[in-house]
């Protein structure tokens, strides 16, 4: 199991490594899971996770996201049309929920379900039959629903705008995946992990983070979480022209010109963080990551520049 | 590119469709969880050419389905006889 999640799901914080747990716990039954989280925490990664390291995981996994579908085509998309049942339907389809028998079929974007939709796919969830449009034949399919929402779902009940029965067949099982922000130490993990991918995606020699490259990543609060953090080391990765990675942005934008848009106490701080990133990332450089000798070149007692390693997030580039 | 990754992901697709011929997922899918990569994984744009290739050899096929794009056996039609 360890291994299977080797390369798609990484962390070793506290929080994230909770939610492998439970995932562990969620793919050993079969049952419908709900999994929430923000937007790029990786729930098609989990949903698939769950999947690959279930009994399903020979027959199909079948991902779709309900927000991207027309509303009038979500229905036959799901669970298949007859010849003639609406203009465009020159032929039969079968639809996502037989075409997954015996599988997994992924709804991401719950919440995007029409009212009529949702009304089909509580029928489904209730005894697994449902109808193609246009067709009075009931079917069956041995499919596992795993949806998911960055919505919270119990406020779209509230507004009416999702069934609360339909919410109750869903959340069966629930998984949560953290954000990044509350993944203490894997910004970094990450960041690093991604380097080393992108060096063998590209055939290219071995590159590393700048120390205020990685002070700036584990500062940040990444709202668009994993996703945007490989967006950004990608990036870097493809713009830098040296064998350290900086962030372009640092250089393109000096910190006088960002002061002028705060107040002079908030820019001030900033600007002693900074200056401490930067100082700090330069003797730990030119320590090779020796933080006790980084501190006697720094001057600074080993404890509380020990301290301000940790505060920066230098600390990963530090050992 | 790397023409003895594509290589590789040929045979690992094939080899995977053999013992589970029911499965099928998305490339992404593929990429991940029938590609046993030696090390790091290669760039999603191999194993997208190998499935190409492998489309082209009429050895699997590609289903449109919903808003995406899966890749599975290619189920041969009854015969006629």
């Amino acid at each position: 199991m360890t291994d299977l999640l080797r390369f798609k799901l990484i962390g070793s914080s506290e929080r994230f490594q909770a939610a492998l747990t439970h995932l562990r716990k969620v793919a050993g039954v079969d049952a419908t899971v709900l999994i929430q989280g923000e937007t790029g925490t990786g729930k098609e990664l989990a949903a698939r996770a769950i999947h690959y390291t279930s009994k399903r995981s020979e027959r199909p996994f079948l991902p779709v996201n309900c927000g991207a579908l027309a509303e009038a085509l979500l229905e036959s998309e799901l669970f298949g049309h007859e010849r003639g049942a609406f203009t465009d339907a020159k032929s039969a389809s079968a639809g996502l929920v037989a075409e997954a028998d015996g599988g997994t079929l992924f709804l991401d974007e719950v919440d995007a379900l029409s009212p009529k939709a949702q009304a089909a796919m509580l029928r489904f969830l209730q005894d697994r039959s449902y109808r193609r449009v246009g067709s009075a034949q009931t079917r069956h399919a041995h499919v596992r629903i795993i949806v998911a929402s960055n919505a919270c779902l119990e406020d779209l009940v509230n507004a009416r705008q999702f069934r609360r029965d339909l919410l109750y067949r869903l959340n069966v099982l629930t998984l949560h995946m953290p954000a990044l922000r509350e993944r203490a130490g894997d910004v970094l993990e990450l960041a690093h992990s991604f380097v080393t991918r992108f060096c063998h995606e590209y055939r290219q020699p071995a590159r590393t983070l700048a120390p205020e490259f990685l002070a700036d990543l584990a500062n940040q609060e990444w709202p668009g979480n994993v996703r945007e953090l490989e967006n950004t080391i990608h990036r870097a990765f493809l713009l830098g022209d040296g064998l350290e990675l900086r962030h372009p942005g640092l250089a393109a934008e000096p910190a006088a010109i960002q002061a002028t848009a705060i107040p002079f106490k908030e820019a001030k701080a900033h600007a002693i963080a900074d200056f401490e990133r930067r100082y700090i990332g330069e003797v730990l450089r030119k320590s090779d990551g020796n933080i006790t000798r980084a501190a006697q070149m720094a001057g600074q007692d080993r404890s509380a520049f020990g301290k301000m390693v940790r505060k920066h997030g230098l600390g990963a580039a530090a050992e | 590119m790397d023409q003895t990754a594509i290589d590789f992901a040929e045979t690992a697709i094939l080899g995977y469709l053999k013992l589970r011929p029911t499965s099928a997922d998305t490339a992404e899918g593929v990429h991940h969880w029938w590609i046993s990569w030696e090390g790091w994984p290669e760039h999603i744009s191999v194993t997208e050419c190998a499935l190409a290739r492998l489309r082209a050899a009429g050895r699997i096929e590609c289903v449109r389905l919903g808003n995406r794009e899966f890749w599975r056996l290619k189920i041969k039609p009854p015969s006629a006889g």
